[in-house]
């Protein structure tokens, strides 16, 4: 039965010029950002409907002032949820690299020293999570619920119930100041996310986190250094939250423990909004980007159109609802 | 040698009393276009052993699993009890009375004995719709006494041996008043004294008019129990014969049958210098005192049974899962693997066998998973050159002739034979010297197969070194120069090629023939007949008491509970007064009572983190009823009903819209808060009539209720189909869907159940509280998440107690007391709750850790 195999080997192998790639390219595109990005734009004229002062350039910048803070926790949550986990740890972070912040500069530390220690706090939160996570095989869920106490407990227990609210004048630069009418905020926060971009599209780091989300075992299998990966996602997200809470700080002028609390939540849904699934692997930079957008401009919007601010999060709470609702659809359609 | 010539299996031994219970006819079945059982007839009969042999892939058991209901047959017929029947399922075949015992048991490792035996069956059920333990275990004495074991019943499944679980999963399917019973390789994993008991429990059945099919690789035992043999080859059956009409040799040559040189022609190879030698290498569970050298340019083949131990050692060379004793030299030079990609720098690459879960990135393009083993040497600086990438992806696609796709298609859109040529494409780019193919044609046509031969040739051609795994022996006998048969973990005979035969090496693996140089099976054969079934004691294993408790789940909580306390006491004064004790389990009755629900959707593999909102939501609608109506009862109401619709809310979006449960439970959690927001209202005066949950009996009602809820809890969750399913569930999620269970519901029950939990708990705190605003509750999943987890419920399924969330709360209680007795800066609270969250779930590291010790 089996004599005539090996002579009709010849069926010619299928073209793997730039032709069908670009096409591919363009498909995968069409599929989750070009929804998001149409979502954007309809959402811009629906709100510019609804109030006429929203598509006025000014605004438009003011509302991008604030991309920075949750987008830059969208990102390095989009890393670690792209590997199968999850970091619910984010504001806690974030308010304990600002008590370090102003608590150090309050004790006579230099100011640029005092930032330089915020950011390294950001990193040795997120390796704490990491090593927690990665070294000893521990949930994500489970270990940045314990951490989310933690940070903030240690933010509390520097402050006691204190707040730090005096810095030099140009500290409030950072978080405050524009390049003509662009402020600075959302340049510092598209070079990052370029950046994340090239790191998750053009490096081998990127391809590793990729290849362990969607399936961790072929990738041990392979060779990837698959603890070392994680934790440094976990490293990364902390250091991009340490960069946020510079911002933050800057832009409220104060340093408090209570910063930050529930911020997790609007990353959550920023990153699974953009296409990225929770049990890791799918999901893109861009995507991610394009979502906080979304969320950032119909918040913006919103209060412009002076729509309660409380219903704001029922209206998120529902995009999301509907995004994932029609992204498992799309998916199963193809 | 055509099966037709092969007489029919109703024609071979007819007795008497033999009435059929069931038969296939020409049932043919295949899979993404590999045919695995072609145009077969089988039959079983009342009282009667029909045993079915075969090599491995000669589609026996997926004939059984057809007949057991898991497959359902591409054409042809099935009748059972004398009429045709179509399943759709395993359960419809076990209603049916055809009961199959696979490899792979499907029990619940996490539940007792006695739950294992009795779980899908229709329970004993009292009148209250739910079900006493003690009819269960009774049932489950009964079930066992009949296979005359005595065991105790409320050990857990996983810590008893494989012979003892082989007992249970016969039990189970007696339970299920099985008339024809399939047995697939039963005694693979039994020692010797266990299998002899076996056979006495199989001729009882037999005697008792159960109709048994028996798969084995061993020959003496289907010789020693079989009323009939039926012989399958390449997915057709090729005779049916009567014990007493064949010999050993005759059912070895009859299984082997077909020569592969029909499309592979051996080339002639000259091995070279010695590249990788093993010296009496070992690993505990795995295999032992492995002497192994291979040369370049050579092709070894590891033949032997399942759970030979092959895998294992090929992944301990690699370094995925080192070996502990011996030696590893390579090139000459003694050398340490201890990651695979140690294995990669000194040329040893190895192919998963299972190459969809270990081999291949399935999302991925073909050219990343090519590339993905080689991205060190692509990028500079971790920056990935895409021209190389490009150019090493090519060559190897190209010189494995990957067809059906493009490189930057998806490896999922491949054919099982492409997708084998991707990993073994991903391997060579690793340029290795030594490769180690594990099945390399397991599940793959005929044509791809013939490729992947040749492109052994060519490896070895270049002076690469090939050991070749195979459960073909047909396969290895024809492409390797030597081939070493494992047996037990063991190297059971090593030979030229020249001097093996098919015989020889089965022999060897089977320990028929002793000359062949198999001490440890010698004794096989000598065995001593054994007295008929004497009671085996109690299941051990278990070791001490303490090593018995350490193995719950919440054992390390309960110890650092009891530490707490015990330190509290010393230090903090009136902690153990009668109201310092009724306090603290007033302030975890709201906590405590979600968690316990919470808990049941954790067992299940989901999640809720909407607790927070649903809490704040529920307390504004009991106190607009409260204000509206006032009493107690009307607010109550309305809470828990509340409740239970947010509860439905979230297990349809989970169950029917099939979303991710932290997703669909963070859009509930977002939207309610903000609805609760938007009334920007606060709710104050609360009659004291409503707030009789929350201050009544001197403000011990909450902890009451809690006291209360635990009761009922326990009740629900053992005593009742839903509480046990729910444990299945999370315990083998495929057994739970085997045994009937219909999970959606199951999964949507323990939603609704959180928002009932829920509800109270909301009438309790806006009763303790005596008022509300709109944020209140923030964030307190989090310690309602953190009190079912810490107690030992792992939020990924499965793992995990009813006591579990108990234990969790007062942890939790306990720490919040502690701080306010020791007089603890509210500011350090948040520090030492986190501390202590990390520190207990740190510690289920270390138990684990001493549970694997346990033997």
């Amino acid at each position: 039965m089996s004599t005539q195999v090996t002579s009709n080997q010849q069926i010619p192998t299928a073209p793997s010029s730039s032709g069908p790639r670009r096409s591919a390219l363009w498909r995968r595109l069409a599929n989750r950002e070009m929804a998001l990005l149409l979502a954007c734009v309809v959402e811009l004229i629906v709100l510019g409907q609804m109030s006429p002062y929203f598509l006025t350039v000014s605004n438009l910048f003011d509302a991008s002032r604030y991309f920075a803070e949750s987008g830059l926790i969208a990102l390095g949550m989009s890393l670690v949820i792209m590997t199968g986990g999850i970091d619910l740890s984010v504001g806690s972070v974030l308010a304990l690299v600002s008590v370090v912040i102003g608590f150090s500069f309050k004790a006579g530390v230099p100011l640029e020293l005092a930032i330089a220690l915020g950011l390294l706090t950001g990193l040795v939160c997120g390796f704490f999570n990491g090593v927690f996570i990665a070294r000893l095989g521990l949930l994500p869920l489970t270990v940045t619920l314990g951490t989310l106490a933690l940070f903030r407990g240690l933010a509390y227990a520097i402050t006691g119930a204190d707040s730090v609210s005096t810095f030099p004048l140009w500290f409030s630069q950072i978080g405050g100041s524009y390049v003509g009418q662009v402020p600075d905020q959302l340049i510092f926060f598209l070079i990052v996310g370029a950046l994340v971009w090239l790191l998750m599209n053009r490096t081998r780091f990127g391809r590793y986190v990729s290849a362990i989300g969607f399936n961790e075992e072929a990738a041990r299998f392979s060779g990837v250094p698959v603890r070392r990966v994680k934790t440094a996602v976990y490293v990364i997200a902390g250091g991009l939250v340490g960069l946020s809470s510079l911002i933050y700080t800057s832009r409220v002028f104060s340093a408090r423990a209570d910063a930050g609390v529930g911020i997790e939540l609007t990353a959550i849904t920023a990153v699974v909004l953009g296409g990225a699934s929770i049990m890791g692997g799918s999901g893109t930079v861009v995507g991610t980007l394009l979502a906080a957008f979304l969320l950032t401009f119909l918040q913006n919007g919103l209060i412009i159109a002076s729509v309660p601010g409380e219903l704001q999060s029922v209206i998120v709470g529902a995009a999301l609802l509907i995004g994932v609702f029609l992204n498992a659809r799309v998916g199963r359609a193809r | 040698m055509t099966p037709a010539t092969a007489p029919r299996p109703e024609d071979v031994g007819r007795r008497a009393d033999g009435t059929v219970h069931c038969a296939l006819t020409s049932v043919t079945k295949s899979f993404g276009g590999v045919t695995a059982v072609q145009d077969v007839d089988f039959d079983v009969r009342a009282g009667e052993v029909h045993a079915l042999v075969g090599e491995n892939g000669a589609g026996k058991s997926t004939l059984m699993k057809i007949l057991a209901g898991v497959h359902r047959p591409d054409s042809g017929e099935m009748r059972a009890g004398g009429e045709a029947v179509a399943f759709d399922s395993a359960h419809d075949a076990e209603m049916a009375g055809i009961v199959m015992i696979p490899q792979e048991l499907e029990l619940f490792p996490e539940m007792t004995i006695a739950e294992n035996l009795v779980m899908g069956l229709p329970r004993t059920r009292n009148r209250w719709g739910t079900f006493d333990g003690r009819a269960m275990r009774r049932q489950a004495i009964e079930l066992l006494d009949r296979l005359g074991f005595s065991m105790d019943v409320t050990l857990p499944v996983k810590r008893l041996s494989a012979g003892n679980r082989q007992i249970v999963a016969i039990a189970r399917a007696l339970a299920r008043d099985a008339r024809v019973l399939i047995m697939d390789e039963p005694t693979a994993a039994l020692p010797d004294r266990d299998a002899k008991h076996l056979f006495g429990i199989i001729d009882d059945l037999r005697g008792r008019g159960v109709g048994i099919v028996y798969i084995s690789h061993r020959l003496d035992e289907i010789f020693e129990l079989a009323d009939r043999i039926t012989v399958m080859r390449d997915g057709e059956r090729v005779a049916s014969e009567l014990p007493s009409a064949v010999t050993e040799n005759d059912l070895v040559r009859l299984m082997v049958g077909r020569p592969l040189s029909q499309f592979y022609a051996r080339r002639r190879r000259d091995p070279g210098e010695l590249l990788l030698e093993t010296r009496d290498l070992g690993r505990p569970g795995g295999f032992d005192g492995i002497d192994l050298r291979l040369h370049a340019g050579e092709v070894v083949g590891v033949w032997g049974l399942i759970g030979a131990g092959r895998t294992e050692l090929a992944q301990a060379i690699a370094g995925v899962d080192p070996a502990r004793s011996g030696e590893l030299v390579i090139e000459g030079e003694p050398v340490r693997v201890r990651s695979i990609a140690d294995g990669l720098r000194h040329g040893v690459v190895y192919v998963p066998e299972e190459r969809r879960s270990q081999g291949l990135v399935l999302e991925h393009s073909i050219e990343q998973n090519i590339t993905l083993s080689r991205l060190r040497a692509l990028s500079h600086h971790g920056y990935l050159r895409p021209s190389s990438e490009r150019a090493l992806a090519d060559r190897f696609a190209g010189e494995l002739t990957i067809r059906g796709a493009g490189l930057d298609a998806p490896v999922n859109v491949l054919s099982g034979g492409n997708q084998q040529k991707v990993v073994v494409a991903k391997s060579l780019a690793t340029e290795p010297r030594v490769l180690l193919l594990d099945e390399p044609t397991r599940g793959i046509d005929v044509g791809a197969k013939a490729e992947i031969y040749r492109l052994m040739d060519d490896l070895v051609d270049e002076g690469k070194a090939i050991l070749f795994i195979s459960s073909d022996l047909q396969e290895v006998l024809a492409i390797a120069d030597r081939v070493i048969v494992m047996a037990g973990g063991e190297q059971a005979a090593e030979l030229p090629v020249e001097e093996a035969t098919a015989e020889g090496c089965l022999a060897a693996a089977m320990g028929v023939t002793p000359s062949v140089g198999t001490p440890a099976e010698d004794t096989d054969l000598a065995r001593p007949a054994v007295a008929p079934p004497a009671p085996v004691e109690a299941a051990a294993g278990a070791g001490s008491r303490l090593a018995r408790f350490m193995l719950r789940p919440e054992a390390p909580s309960l110890i650092f509970l009891v530490l707490l306390a015990v330190v509290l006491s010393i230090v903090a004064d009136g902690f153990f007064s009668a109201d310092n004790v009724k306090s603290l389990l007033s302030q975890v009755a709201v906590v405590g009572i979600v968690a316990f629900a919470l808990n049941q959707v954790l067992l299940c593999g989901d999640i809720d983190i909407s607790m927070g909102s649903v809490l704040a939501a529920c307390i504004y609608v009991t106190g607009w009823v409260a204000h509206a109506v006032g009493g107690l009862w009307l607010p109550l109401l309305a809470g828990v009903a509340a409740g239970l619709v947010f509860g439905a809310i979230n297990g349809t979006l989970v169950v029917r819209a099939a979303m991710p449960s932290i997703v669909a439970t963070l859009g509930t959690m977002s939207i309610l808060r903000g609805l609760v927001l938007s009334r920007n209202e606060t709710i104050n005066s609360i009659p004291d009539a409503t707030r009789a949950l929350g201050q009544g009996l001197g403000y011990f009602a909450p902890g009451l209720i809690f006291l209360v809820f635990l009761l009922v809890y326990a009740f629900i969750a053992n005593g009742t189909r839903w509480g046990r399913e729910v444990v299945a569930l999370g315990d083998n999620a495929a057994a739970a869907r085997l045994a009937g269970i219909r999970t959606g519901r199951t999964r949507f029950l323990a939603f609704l159940g959180v928002g009932a939990a829920t509800g109270l708990a909301a009438v309790i705190y806006l009763g303790q509280a005596g008022a509300a605003q709109p944020s209140v509750a923030t964030g307190l999943e989090l310690q309602i998440i953190a009190a079912a987890v810490v107690g030992g419920t792992s939020p990924m399924g499965g793992r995990g107690s009813n006591v579990s969330p108990f234990v969790g709360a007062l942890l939790i209680g306990l720490i919040y007391s502690g701080l306010a007795l020791l007089a603890v800066p509210g500011t350090l609270q948040d520090l030492v709750f986190g501390a202590v969250i990390l520190i207990a779930i740190s510690v289920d590291v270390v138990r684990r850790h001493i549970v694997e010790r346990i033997p």
